[in-house]
Parts: structure tokens; C-alpha cells; sequence
């Protein structure tokens, strides 16, 4: 094994991470430009801000599964692939728990 | 690896048997530091560590000192024992010593000390830079110390939120003695941090590969990664704010483009890590010992991993639990909440773990286990507690009263201070090679436990009575007599059992009883040594057949002392350890250590002298300071390396590695990656200050952006990429056998234009005291400057070794870890180009600040 | 809605009996746990949930780790494992989603400034004082009026420094921050005099920078900050600008 899979022990958690950044550093530029107000009615009258918001939840939602999906085929192998594949679910539910306060709180205020 | 291995044998038969008191001779005559003045030139990691925790212990008693008079200040209502001038240094003072002078270095004191021993090596990868952490911290701390006697010591609470920080409000040095004083402190921070990590990484006994490691050295892996990543973002606000007291750049002053949150934003990024910086070595020193004392490995060894890991990315999301009452929208405090809440569970996780090796084993009762239980009582309080702060709407209520001092108190004392304390009485015996009478520990126990329990159980219920932080006094209508004064007695009864622990550990020192190894049966490795443990730590260095912590010390031991293991021998007056693969444990290096010297000292009285400089606003001689500490950092290099090529040579036990400098990715490589890692956070955090300043600080836009010349900046990367390739054609002609010398020229010459189109671009910033955007324009393009200035220095440097014999295809490690950061330069240099345009641009176009 | 976060009315007999020497520990003139209003009262029905629950979650962790010592064979043959998989993951994150989902709901209500109508007072802070002002621009100096019954906003700005306003007894506090401008919505219940405190370090001036709330019925509150009808020529009383 090289030094990489070293890093996999970050890998579902840097996903995590990267939600992290753009979920809140999105809020607050839609807060500033008021995208809280835009409702759009194509998307059933959810303003911009909200779907925005949803928008990046499930994009990283999805890319926190791939990174379980790849590791799981090699869950098997040696010490570091486990421990890699368990902190990816681990951080997967982190996501879930964390940011599913999207579809229902308060954005702006 | 009680067992015999075929290479063993086959080392045996090779070579003659050894006499250990002949090897234990010549190894102390190489890794003894002499006594007398020699000592201050120490570098060994033993003597370091015990130095760490010996100062670390006295500022814990001086910060307890302040403790104490804090709440004897707060006994009754109306107490004029202190003013409110005093009062504020005195807790200031309190939280600063004991989160940056006491927590932090106690724990490194911790790692240096046992780190080597644990992993199977004689010494840590950077000796001399472990001495160089080592007098930052003490010079640093003294500066604290020196302002505290001299009246004026830092006021503005240990966070220093501006802008009552800011010069308006704190116009005196007060604050300057704490910016700058504590950034130099961190030195030792960041500098131990490169070393734990790259020590973990690379310098461990041949087979140990990373499943093999015992639990302490991942703990620590992950503790030391955090800090490389949790420390840049307060070192770069409190050169910020030190630029606004200094010279006036406005970045927190919300009348010119700058806003305070962004001081929080910066703080507590740094703030929150720190709390499980402190706490997952303590944790580790837990998982050590619980396994001793029950009798039975770590259950869920994996499942404690995985759960660090966890905490580890988790508590960089949570910082803003200290900012719930900023105004923030719901939604933003919601992630913050629910990472905050979700924490507990890693947490859970581990105290499970331990209960169940508890009851997996025959668990033994003895004094660590003692103060472990005062650790899981007071934790656990602590921890739900923390869950109660993490819910929004409680946290309104709770936010900055006394029950946050008696959560923090919970989780940081039983967190930190009694795992610490069960630790000490752990390993005492390895540090002295005594045993205890333990006649005085229980009490003392009792006395710190009850003590703190009166003292801070009640004080939720003070805070929720509307107690807040930091008050020197409260009115008698509040009706917080009894409870203030019952926590102030409480307070005093801890101390007496403080005082009774320091008396035990002396009749320890003095009376105990002496014994010959492993008096607890451990199972890890620190204890395949004699106690107290000599210089060089391992006579020859074990080879890793199993878990570090299903070991046999004593076997093992008296085979490694007789010298059967790697390196039982000394050669050429070298000091020898060895490197292995990074993941699968495989010897692949032979490292040679650089002995005592005055160097780490120099260097360190010359960063000293330059604090003092900057903070008695003698900026002339602060920057010759700054440059003597560069020549002498680079002095350090003076004694490594070779003049001719060596291949691979005998290590013992019929294998042979090459010198480190000889190799592929020796730890001086790693260090490099890792600085860049540390460096790379820094710049973000200044990327993130830009961005933050311009969406939600008041008085935007500015009235002169300042956009770089297009010119300037087109020339500038060009050459920060002329510099990247010249740095590596240089390796690659090195490689090929060819002369390096021209294209490390160019590429000194490069970085050298580059370092003065940024300089340029830097000085063309209109005003950079009218706006916070353009004291941040400024201070990105300074920083690019900077980088590129000490990438002409690497490539420099490399020249001279080139001309100095040093180098050759096979000796290319100089150039190597110039490489890493030409290319880290030249990046990071066009981000910033680019940033600089960026924010410029948003500046003119980003509509008008709310 | 509201009736139900009344239901914390039922938790004070109970902190009242906790105790001879505790008979007065929850009551005070700062005191979050004796609330006023509907924000306080909502969150020290969460505070004393968590209390109850946190104790209980306390005594269960105790336990266990006595059964280590005592009766470790019960705890081996629930398995070391399955003690980790449910002691560390899957009870504690059930609690925590619990928790975590009323504390949302309940921020929803007591921390979102809405869109209703409410009251508007500025509250301008500065080293060591509280200037409020009234929507008929009538000011106070340390003396907050409010009426009863009513949502208020208050509007917090800081003319130099970070400080915080809170007033313990009718809900949580937030920070005047120089440069911003928050809101906080209260509502007192019932007529009355409550303490109110800086929560933020703010300098030398820290501790006594204290205000009281006077809560008035409607009438008496037009009166007290000027906005009684014209008629009424009597301008001015305390603090009177």
C-alpha cells in the first residue's frame, strides 16, 4: 500500500468538509443578495436561496456516496481500507445530520 | 517478535556477540548531552520533554495562582479586593496560561518525551528543532510573565475580541504583549506539530507498520495534523490585528471596511480544534492505560480510530458555537449545532471502547485508575453539558455566563488535567525509575475531586442565574452570595489537594522505591527499557512482529539490550535511528541525527529578539533580527549530508539501508510538504478574511479598490512559473549527472523578480489604512512576496550546497525538498495574483454593503 | 402553540422541592429559570428536558462502567462490540436527533425574527451604558420600557465596542456589535421589573453595566415613553432625554 491510501482516511470526511464550506459560505453570499426573497415558481415557490442550498446538500450528499460506494468494493483489503470505508459512512450520516436543516430552517434570518 | 526471525539469526551469525556494557557505553558516550553548560545545547528528546512538562506544570501552578485570586475576588458580592483593571489581566491571564502556556505544551512535553519510546526509534525526527520549540515556549511565555509582573499583562479576555482589543480601546502594550507573545509561543506549536507528525510517519522500528502502531501514536498522528491545520488561521489573525495596532491597517474596524467578526471567525476556527487538541492526547494516554489496568488489549481498536478521525473533521465545523449570539441566520446555526451535537458521538464511542475493555479484562484497581474515574465522572458532565450548550436556543440563555466557565472547567480539567494527572502517576516510574508509596495520592485525589466539584457543579446553576463571564463584581440584589462563595471554598480545597499531589510527587522522586523494568506489565513497548531510561532511549531498535500494545517488554527488553536488535552498534560517531516505509513499516532509511548544540538556542534568542523589537516598535532592528534568525536557521544545515556517495550500509540484523539524505522522501521532505500544508491554511484563512470582509462588513465598497497593474502581475507569473520549472530542471539535470548550477540560478533569479513585482505591487496599493480591502490587498501581496523571497533563498541554498560537494544524483534531497516548494510558491503565488484581481473586481462590482 | 411551551410552568413546583437549601436556588432577578416571557419559558422548558434526560444519560454511563467492575460478565455477554456499536453510536444518536430536532423547531419559534407585527426599540450600547429609544423618539438611559403582551423588537447597535444585551427572564441574549445591526424579539407576560445585564467583556465598565426592564401594561407603557395621546402634555419622567 502506498502512502495515498493514507489520505482515504479523510476522504468521506474531506467531502464533509467541502459541504461544509460551500453550504455556509453560499448562505451567506444569497443572504447578502437576497436570493431569500426570489421565490421561484417553477420550483413550487422555493426561493433561489433554498434550492441553491439544496442543490449543493445533494451534490455533496451524492459525491459522499460515491466515495462510500468506491471504498466499498475494497473494504476488505488490508488495515487502512476498512478504517477509510467506515469513516466514509461515518461521514455520510455527519452529512445527513448536519445539513438537513436546508429544507426546513429559516435561511436569512 | 519475542521470537526469533530468520534475518535475525542470520544478523546473529553475521555479527560477534556484543557485550551491552560496551554498546551501552559508546552509545551514551555519542547521545549523552554533558553536563554543565552543555545542557542548554541539549537536543535529546528525553531531556526535552521532561523540560516541557516541568515548565508547562509551573505555569499550570501560576495560572492556578490566578485562579485563586479570581475567586477570592468573587467570594461575596462587592469584594474591593482587586480593581476592575487587575481583575480583567487576572483572568485574561488565567485562560491564556493555561490553554497556550500549560495545555498545549504539557501535551507536547507528553509526546516528545514518549513519542520515540512508543514507536521503537532513539530520538524524534527533528532533534533540533524540538530544542528550538522548546526555547520559543519559554521565551515566549516569559515575555507573558515579564508583562504580568510588570502590571501590564493582556486585558481583553483570553480571545481578545477587537475591538476592544483594537488600539482605540486597548491603546497601552497590553495587548501587543499578548499577540505577539503568544504567536511565538505557537512557533513551538506548529514546530511540534511537523515534527509529531512526521515522526509517526517515518521514524518508527522496521515492522511496524501503521496497524501495527500502538493507539497513543495515532492519537497523536491526528492531534499533530490538527494543529498544522487549527494553529495558521490564529496565527494569521493575530498578525492582522497586530498590523492594526502596529501600522493602522484596518481589518477589524468596522468605520473603514473592516468587521470584529471576522477577529471571532479567525479565533475560534483556531479555538474550537484547540479544546480536542488538548483533549485527544489525554485520550490517548487513556487508551494506554485502561488496557494496563484491565489486564486486556484496547477493544475496538479500528472503532477508536475511525472515532478519532471523526472528531478530528468534526471539530473544524463547530467553531461557531462560540459565535451563536452574533447574529447569524438560523439555518448558518443549525450546521454549527448539529455538528456540535453530533461530536459527542465519536466521544461516546471512545468511553465505550474503554468500558468495555474494562470489562472484557480483570480490571485492577490502582491510583491512575483512580484519577481515571475522577476523569470519567467529571467528562461525562462536561460532555452533556457541551450538548446543552450546542442546542441554539439554550446557548442564548447560557452563551458568556458562569455556565459556560463550569462547562469548559468539566471538560477541560476532566478532559485534560485528571487523564494527565492518572498519566503522570503512569509513567513516573519511567521517568524515574521509582517506584511510588501512593500514601499521599488518594487524598490528594479526594481533596482535587471533591474541590472541584464544589466549585464548579453549582456554578451552572450561578450562570443560569444570570451570572456572566468576566464580571469583577455583582450587586447583592442578584442574590449570588452563597453560590460564589461556596465555588470560592471549593476552589481552595482543590489547591490543598494540588499542593498534597506536588508533595507526593516529590517523596515519589525522593523515597521511592527502585525496581528493574515494567512495573505495571504493560504490554507496550516504552517499557523494553531501563528506568530511568537512558539517552538513546532503545540500545538496538526491536523489530515489530505484532500490535504495539500485545507486546512483551520484558523479553524484549533484555534482547535489546544486548544489543540483537537493528543499529546494535555505533559507527563513524554517528547517532543512528532508522525510517521506515510510511504504511506498511518496511526499514527504508538510515537516519542520522544531528548531535547537541548551541544552535536551537541562538535561534531562539534571536526570535526572541525580535518579539522584543516589534513589541518596543523598533521595526528597523526587528527586521535585522528577522534576518539574523534566517542565517542562523540556515546555520543548522551546516553539519548535515555528505561529501561522497555511501549506498547502502549494514543495519544490523543482516539488513542494510542507505543514509536518509540518500533516499527518496527522508523526514526533512515530509517536514517540507507538511509546512506547505500549514502555510497553505494560513493563505486560506486570508483568502476567507477577504471574501468574509467584502459580504458582511458595513462601509463597503471602498473609494479606491486596488487593482495590481496587469503588467506587473503578467510579468510577476511568468516568472513565479519560470521559477517552478527552473527548480525542477535543476533536479532533473542533478539526477542526469549533469551541472544543476544554471538552472538554479534562474530560478533564484526568478523568485528573486518575482519577490520584488510583488514587493512592487504591494507599494502601489492605494491607502492601505483608508480601506480594509486594500490593507488586505497589501498583506496578500506582501505574503506572495514573501514566498517567493525564500524560494530565491531555497534555490540559493542549493547552489551553495551544489558548490560545497553536497550534492550528486544520488544526494539530490536538497534539491528535492527546493522543489516542493518552487512549485508551492509558484501555485499558491498565482492564487494570489488571482485573488488579487478577484477581490478588486468585487469590489468595484459587488453592490453596496448592507 | 404557545400553551404548550407553558408546560414548563409544571417543572418549577418540581425545582422549587428540590431541596431545603435549593428552595430559592431557580428564582432571582436574572434568573433564566424563573421566565416571563415566551422565548425564556420555551427554552428553560428545553433547559429542564435536557436536565432530566442528561441525569438520566449520566446514571446510565455510571452504571455501566460499574458493571465493568462488578458484573463484567453481563457486559461480555451483551458482547464488547454490540456495548460499542450501542452504547457509543446508535442510542446516543437517536437521543441527539431528538434533542437536536426540538431545539430547531423551538429556535424556529423564539429565535427567527419574523414577519409579524412587533414593537420597535433601538438599543444603542456604548462604554458602559444602554441608550433605548422609542418609535416616537422618546430615550431612556439603563431603564427599558415594554408593553405587556406584545412582541418587541429590539434593535441592538454598538457605538464602540462588542457588547451583549440580556435580559434572563424574558429570553436569550444577542450581541450590539459595532458596525451591525441585530434584532431580538421578546415578549414580556406580565407586568413587573426584570434585570438585564452586558453578557459581552466590554472593558472596566463591565460589571455595573447593568439596565432594568419595566413592563408595563399597554396604557401605563404610552405613558412612561411618550406616546400617550397628544393630550397627555406630560413629557418627560426619568431618563428623559
Amino acid at each position: 500500500m502506498r502512502p495515498r491510501s493514507l489520505l482515504l482516511l479523510g476522504a468521506g470526511f474531506t467531502v464533509w468538509a467541502m459541504a461544509f464550506v460551500a453550504l455556509y459560505a453560499m448562505l451567506s453570499v444569497g443572504c447578502r443578495f437576497g436570493w431569500d426573497d426570489t421565490a421561484l415558481d417553477m420550483a413550487g415557490g422555493l426561493s433561489l436561496q433554498r434550492l441553491q442550498l439544496i442543490a449543493i446538500f445533494l451534490v455533496h450528499l451524492a459525491a459522499g456516496a460515491a466515495v462510500v460506494m468506491l471504498l466499498r468494493r475494497r473494504r476488505g483489503e488490508g488495515f487502512l481500507y476498512p478504517l477509510a470505508y467506515f469513516a466514509a459512512i461515518a461521514a455520510l450520516g455527519a452529512s445527513v445530520f448536519s445539513f438537513a436543516g436546508v429544507f426546513f430552517l429559516s435561511a436569512c434570518q | 517478535m519475542s521470537r526469533e526471525t530468520p534475518q535475525d539469526r542470520q544478523g546473529a551469525a553475521a555479527a560477534p556477540p556484543v557485550n551491552p556494557i560496551r554498546l551501552h557505553r559508546e552509545l551514551a558516550a555519542l547521545w549523552d548531552t554533558p553536563a554543565g553548560w552543555q545542557q542548554l545545547g541539549a537536543v535529546n528528546h528525553t531531556i526535552l520533554g521532561k523540560r516541557f512538562i516541568l515548565a508547562a506544570f509551573f505555569f499550570f501552578g501560576v495560572g492556578g495562582l490566578l485562579a485563586m485570586l479570581i475567586r477570592v475576588q468573587l467570594a461575596t458580592s462587592g469584594t474591593a479586593f482587586v480593581g476592575p483593571e487587575i481583575y480583567g489581566q487576572l483572568f485574561t491571564m488565567h485562560g491564556t496560561v493555561m490553554m497556550f502556556l500549560f495545555a498545549i505544551p504539557m501535551f507536547e512535553g507528553f509526546a516528545i518525551y514518549l513519542l520515540p519510546k512508543l514507536l521503537g526509534a532513539r530520538d524524534l525526527a527533528f532533534p533540533r528543532l524540538t530544542a528550538y520549540g522548546f526555547w520559543c515556549y519559554i521565551f515566549g511565555a516569559s515575555i507573558l510573565l515579564c508583562a504580568m509582573i510588570a502590571g501590564v499583562a493582556p486585558d481583553s479576555g483570553w480571545f481578545m475580541y477587537t475591538p476592544l482589543s483594537s488600539s482605540t480601546y486597548t491603546p497601552g502594550i497590553n495587548a501587543d504583549v499578548w499577540l505577539l507573545g503568544i504567536t511565538f509561543v505557537e512557533i513551538s506549536a506548529l514546530s511540534a506539530a511537523v515534527e509529531i507528525t512526521v515522526s509517526v510517519l517515518k521514524v518508527r522500528a522496521p515492522g511496524m507498520s501503521l496497524a501495527r502502531m500502538p493507539i497513543m501514536a495515532w492519537y497523536l498522528l491526528i492531534t499533530a495534523l490538527m494543529m498544522l491545520f487549527g494553529f495558521p488561521p490564529l496565527i494569521l489573525g493575530s498578525i492582522l490585528l497586530e498590523l492594526e495596532r502596529a501600522a493602522d491597517l484596518p481589518f477589524f474596524d468596522p468605520t473603514r471596511g473592516g468587521d470584529s467578526l471576522l477577529w471571532q471567525h479567525l479565533f475560534w476556527l483556531f479555538g474550537h480544534p484547540e479544546v480536542y487538541i488538548i483533549f485527544l492526547p489525554a485520550a490517548g494516554a487513556i487508551s494506554m492505560m485502561i488496557p494496563t489496568f484491565a489486564r486486556h488489549e484496547l477493544v475496538g481498536y479500528r472503532a477508536v480510530i475511525v472515532a478519532v478521525i471523526a472528531m478530528a473533521f468534526l471539530s473544524f465545523g463547530l467553531w461557531v458555537h462560540h459565535m451563536f449570539t452574533v447574529g447569524i441566520p438560523h439555518l448558518a446555526l443549525a450546521f454549527f449545532s448539529a455538528a456540535s451535537g453530533l461530536v459527542a458521538i465519536p466521544t461516546a464511542v471512545q468511553i465505550f471502547a474503554w468500558i468495555a475493555t474494562l470489562a472484557a479484562g480483570r480490571p485492577r484497581f490502582d491510583v491512575p485508575m483512580l484519577y481515571l474515574g475522577g476523569f470519567f465522572f467529571i467528562f461525562v458532565v462536561g460532555g452533556l453539558t457541551g450538548v446543552m450548550l450546542a442546542m441554539v436556543p439554550f446557548n442564548w440563555q447560557a452563551h458568556d455566563t458562569h455556565f459556560v466557565v463550569a462547562h469548559l472547567h468539566y471538560v477541560l480539567v476532566g478532559g485534560f488535567v485528571f487523564p494527565m494527572m492518572a498519566a503522570t502517576y503512569y509513567w513516573l516510574p519511567h521517568f524515574t525509575g521509582r517506584l511510588a508509596e501512593h500514601r499521599v495520592s488518594k487524598p490528594a485525589f479526594w481533596l482535587i475531586f471533591l474541590g472541584f466539584n464544589l466549585t464548579f457543579f453549582h456554578m451552572h446553576l450561578t450562570g443560569l442565574r444570570g451570572m456572566p463571564r468576566r464580571i469583577d463584581t455583582y450587586p447583592v440584589e442578584a442574590r449570588l452570595d452563597w453560590l460564589n462563595l461556596l465555588s470560592s471554598v471549593g476552589s481552595f480545597v482543590m489547591t490543598i489537594g494540588f499542593a498534597l499531589f506536588v508533595v507526593d510527587l516529590v517523596v515519589h522522586m525522593r523515597f521511592g522505591r527502585r525496581f528493574r523494568r515494567n512495573p505495571w506489565a504493560a504490554r507496550t513497548l516504552e517499557w523494553a527499557m531501563p528506568t530511568p531510561t537512558t539517552s538513546y532511549a532503545f540500545a538496538s531498535l526491536p523489530h515489530i512482529e505484532e500490535r504495539g500494545d500485545r507486546l512483551a517488554p520484558d523479553a524484549e527488553g533484555a534482547r535489546l539490550a544486548a544489543g540483537r536488535g537493528y543499529l546494535g552498534f555505533t559507527r563513524n560517531g554517528w547517532m543512528e535511528t532508522l525510517g521506515v516505509d510510511m504504511v506498511g513499516g518496511r526499514p527504508d532509511q538510515l537516519i542520522v541525527l544531528p548531535r547537541q548544540t548551541f544552535l536551537p538556542l541562538w535561534s531562539g534568542l534571536l526570535t526572541a529578539a525580535m518579539v522584543l523589537c516589534l513589541l518596543a516598535k523598533i521595526y528597523w532592528l526587528a527586521l535585522f533580527a528577522f534576518l539574523a534568525v534566517v542565517v542562523s536557521l540556515l546555520a543548522w544545515t551546516g553539519a548535515t549530508g555528505a561529501r561522497q556517495d555511501m549506498g547502502a550500509l549494514p543495519i544490523g540484523n543482516g539488513a542494510s539501508a542507505r543514509p536518509h539524505w540518500e533516499t527518496e522522501a527522508p523526514p526533512s521532505w515530509w517536514a517540507m510538504v507538511m509546512t506547505c500544508a500549514a502555510e497553505a491554511t494560513l493563505f486560506s484563512s486570508l483568502l476567507f478574511g477577504g471574501l468574509f470582509l467584502w459580504l458582511v462588513a458595513p462601509q463597503w465598497p471602498p473609494a479606491r479598490p486596488a487593482l495590481p497593474d496587469p503588467l506587473l502581475a503578467g510579468a510577476c507569473a511568468v516568472l513565479l512559473v519560470l521559477a517552478a520549472f527552473a527548480g525542477r530542471g535543476g533536479l532533473a539535470a542533478l539526477l542526469q549527472q549533469r551541472s544543476p548550477a544554471l538552472r538554479l540560478g534562474v530560478c533564484a533569479g526568478a523568485h528573486g523578480g518575482a519577490a520584488l513585482l510583488f514587493a512592487l505591487m504591494a507599494a502601489s496599493v492605494p491607502v492601505p489604512t483608508a480601506h480594509a480591502h486594500n490593507a488586505t490587498a497589501l498583506v496578500l501581496l506582501s505574503l506572495c512576496g514573501l514566498r517567493a523571497g525564500f524560494g530565491a533563498l531555497l534555490a540559493a541554498y542549493g547552489l551553495w550546497r551544489w558548490h560545497a560537494g553536497f550534492l550528486s544524483a544520488a544526494r539530490s534531497l536538497d534539491l528535492r525538498i527546493g522543489r516542493v516548494w518552487h512549485d508551492y510558491a509558484a501555485a499558491t503565488g498565482l492564487i494570489g495574483i488571482s485573488a488579487a484581481f478577484v477581490f478588486a473586481w468585487l469590489a468595484t462590482t459587488g453592490g453596496t454593503g448592507s | 402553540m404557545r400553551e404548550r411551551f407553558r408546560s414548563g410552568v409544571l417543572f418549577r413546583p418540581i425545582c422549587l422541592l428540590a431541596g431545603g437549601l435549593l428552595l430559592s436556588a431557580c428564582t432571582g432577578p436574572l434568573s433564566a429559570l424563573q421566565p416571563e416571557g415566551p422565548a425564556a419559558r420555551g427554552t428553560g422548558t428545553l433547559w429542564w428536558i435536557m436536565l432530566f434526560a442528561g441525569t438520566a444519560i449520566f446514571l446510565a454511563v455510571a452504571a455501566v462502567l460499574m458493571l465493568a467492575f462488578v458484573r463484567p460478565a453481563w457486559l461480555r455477554r451483551f458482547g464488547e462490540t454490540r456495548l460499542i456499536l450501542w452504547g457509543g453510536l446508535v442510542v446516543p444518536l437517536v437521543i441527539l436527533s431528538g434533542l437536536v430536532t426540538a431545539a430547531l423547531a423551538l429556535g424556529e419559534r423564539v429565535l427567527v425574527v419574523g414577519q409579524g407585527e412587533a414593537l420597535r426599540i433601538e438599543a444603542m450600547a456604548r462604554q458602559w451604558t444602554w441608550r433605548f429609544r422609542y418609535p416616537g423618539g422618546y430615550e431612556t438611559d439603563d431603564l427599558l420600557h415594554l408593553p405587556v403582551g406584545r412582541d418587541v423588537d429590539i434593535v441592538l447597535t454598538s457605538a464602540d465596542v462588542i457588547h451583549s444585551f440580556w435580559v434572563p427572564r424574558l429570553g436569550g441574549k444577542l450581541d450590539a456589535i459595532p458596525g451591525h445591526v441585530n434584532v431580538i424579539r421578546l415578549r414580556a407576560d406580565r407586568p413587573g421589573t426584570y434585570g438585564g445585564v452586558c453578557a459581552e467583556y466590554c472593558g472596566i465598565g463591565h460589571a455595573p453595566m447593568r439596565f432594568s426592564v419595566e413592563a408595563h401594561e399597554e396604557d401605563a407603557f404610552a405613558q412612561a415613553v411618550g406616546l400617550a395621546a397628544a393630550s397627555d402634555t406630560a413629557v418627560g419622567g426619568e431618563g428623559a432625554r
